[in-house]
């Protein structure tokens, strides 16, 4: 079980949830399609209700800057629930496939933290 | 009258005849006057001037030049921040979006020739108009309380200075004394915060006056977050507060600030230091406006609009957000989807489907944080809940630790997402 933000960044957790979520992604499809930045724009609202939105990261981790392949992979695992945490199983549970990579596309055009 | 000179330049003050008629006439930039600088209002105002680029002019009435947020002002009570740290000014949405910043108090809305007057008799007319004016309290939901009362009893549930004088109180109550809270009765701002508040006077007391005791005299039979915070109290505060449902304590008959005493069927309970939280409604400029249906102001769950006047929108406290508490994080939820809807009828933007998300997280004692929230859609009648969370008793300590980081990074963001 793995609790916190920052647990879950590990990076051998990280790596471990991207190989089994590729795995699952590979094949069935491109996981930008349908990407639209000015939607995940509206949609990051959501978002930097929490995660500062200039790429602070305190108690939250910063979002901005990531790769979007990557956001996109964190994002489905929190809605699988392969990942663990209460606010995100949350949030991600009611997000399509358009609406994940929209906010990967519109957070990866933002500057990353420093 | 202090109004900004940019306000002034830039032609908003009523009384010119010309600038009377609708801006949207002239080809000039359409007008949105914000009412309230909190987490619905200076949400608003920033996201509809930063997502419009100029194309929407937009005003904050704000009478506070310095705003102190509610949310934390139980942190810095028991002392794990300072005073300052909750406070925020508007500077930025100004220099950073064009924001006017009026610090002002918006006394009266005229709904039909679409202006709000301020107190000092100027006033300043809109297109579309968001009130986000929090609460006032019903002092007369208790008897004997007023506003009188408040040096010695105080609410403080306005954001303000009122929670320094409770934690001065609590500091120099006498050793083995008796702190009283009056717990208010629903629906009230921000659900888990007298008890959030209780377990700070607990923290507080613990180390500086162990033997003293604290009695919740509550008004409704159950609270939120209550299995959480009557396991934490029983962790962290043994045997030290007594919560009193009003089955058993039948009523509260009188608050007197003076002798300090707060009479029930049960009993009279003689404080050292007291918190009366009284029963509350929608700020003064709501019901001013006429938006409001009783105590709140009834709102289209697709766009805040409110059910009395499709110009004005009503964000945060002030509104009936059915399912979703009266709390900051609520507030800067529901200002998103009314800038979403006002840049999309004044500038043609597109407007996408509303969605909410609130989440309140409450400290029981030093990193022993907990959580309850809930994401949102508007049904056709009211906003619905979609899928909702809690903290669960047994959560390990590294858990609650985290839950409460979480919570200051939180902080750092929602108030990033409102003032920057």
């Amino acid at each position: 079980m793995i609790n916190g933000f920052y647990k879950i960044l590990q990076i051998p957790v990280v790596f471990s949830v991207l190989f089994t979520v590729m795995g699952n992604a590979w094949g069935d499809d491109n996981l930008l399609h349908g990407a639209d930045a000015g939607y995940g724009e509206y949609l990051s609202g959501e978002c930097v209700a929490c995660h500062h939105s200039e790429g602070a990261s305190k108690g939250i981790p910063s979002i901005t800057g990531w790769d979007a392949e990557t956001f996109i992979i964190v994002m489905r695992a929190y809605r699988s629930k392969e990942l663990d945490h209460n606010v995100m199983q949350m949030i991600s549970g009611r997000l399509d496939d358009e609406q994940i990579a929209s906010l990967a596309v519109y957070f990866a055009s933002l500057p990353a933290a420093e | 009258m202090t109004i900004s000179r940019r306000l002034f330049a830039q032609g908003l003050l009523a009384g010119s005849t010309a600038l009377a008629m609708p801006s949207l006439a002239f080809g000039a930039a359409p007008k949105v006057v914000v009412v309230g600088g909190g987490a619905g209002g200076a949400t608003a105002a920033r996201y509809i001037a930063k997502d419009s680029k100029g194309a929407v002019d937009v005003t904050l009435i704000e009478a506070s030049k310095q705003y102190y947020t509610c949310f934390f002002s139980n942190l810095y009570l028991g002392g794990f921040r300072s005073y300052g740290s909750i406070g925020h000014n508007y500077d930025r949405l100004s220099s950073n979006h064009g924001v006017n910043v009026v610090h002002e108090w918006a006394s009266s809305v005229d709904g039909t020739a679409k202006k709000v007057n301020f107190a000092s008799g100027a006033s300043v007319s809109y297109d579309k108009l968001v009130l986000s004016p929090g609460i006032d309290l019903k002092y007369e939901t208790v008897n004997g309380y007023s506003a009188e009362s408040q040096t010695r009893m105080p609410h403080a549930w306005k954001s303000g200075t009122q929670i320094q004088v409770i934690r001065d109180q609590v500091l120099n109550m006498p050793k083995g004394g008796t702190f009283v809270m009056v717990a208010p009765p629903n629906p009230y701002r921000c659900p888990p915060g007298p008890y959030e508040r209780i377990s700070m006077i607990a923290h507080l007391l613990k180390e500086n006056n162990p033997s003293a005791k604290i009695i919740i005299l509550d008004t409704k039979p159950k609270f939120s977050k209550q299995g959480l915070f009557m396991d934490g109290w029983a962790r962290h505060y043994a045997g030290m507060i007594e919560w009193i449902d009003p089955d058993t304590h039948g009523g509260i008959l009188n608050v007197n600030h003076e002798t300090m005493e707060i009479e029930t069927d049960l009993d009279t309970f003689k404080a050292d230091a007291a918190c009366v939280i009284p029963g509350q409604k929608a700020g003064a400029i709501a019901m001013a406006a006429g938006v409001n249906d009783g105590d709140w102001c009834p709102i289209d769950p697709s766009s805040m609009a409110s059910r009395a006047d499709s110009n004005i929108y009503v964000l945060g406290d002030a509104s009936v957000a059915s399912s979703m508490p009266k709390s900051g994080f609520s507030a800067n939820s529901q200002a998103k989807v009314a800038a979403n809807h006002i840049r999309g009828a004044l500038t043609g933007s597109k407007v996408y489907e509303p969605r909410f998300a609130n989440t309140c997280w409450s400290l029981i004692a030093t990193n022993d944080g907990v959580k309850v929230g809930a994401n949102y859609k508007a049904g056709s009648e009211k906003i619905d809940v979609v899928d909702k969370f809690i903290s669960q008793n047994g959560e390990t300590s590294d858990m609650r630790q985290s839950t409460y980081e979480e919570s200051i990074g939180w902080y750092e963001g929602i108030t990033t997402d409102m003032f920057s």
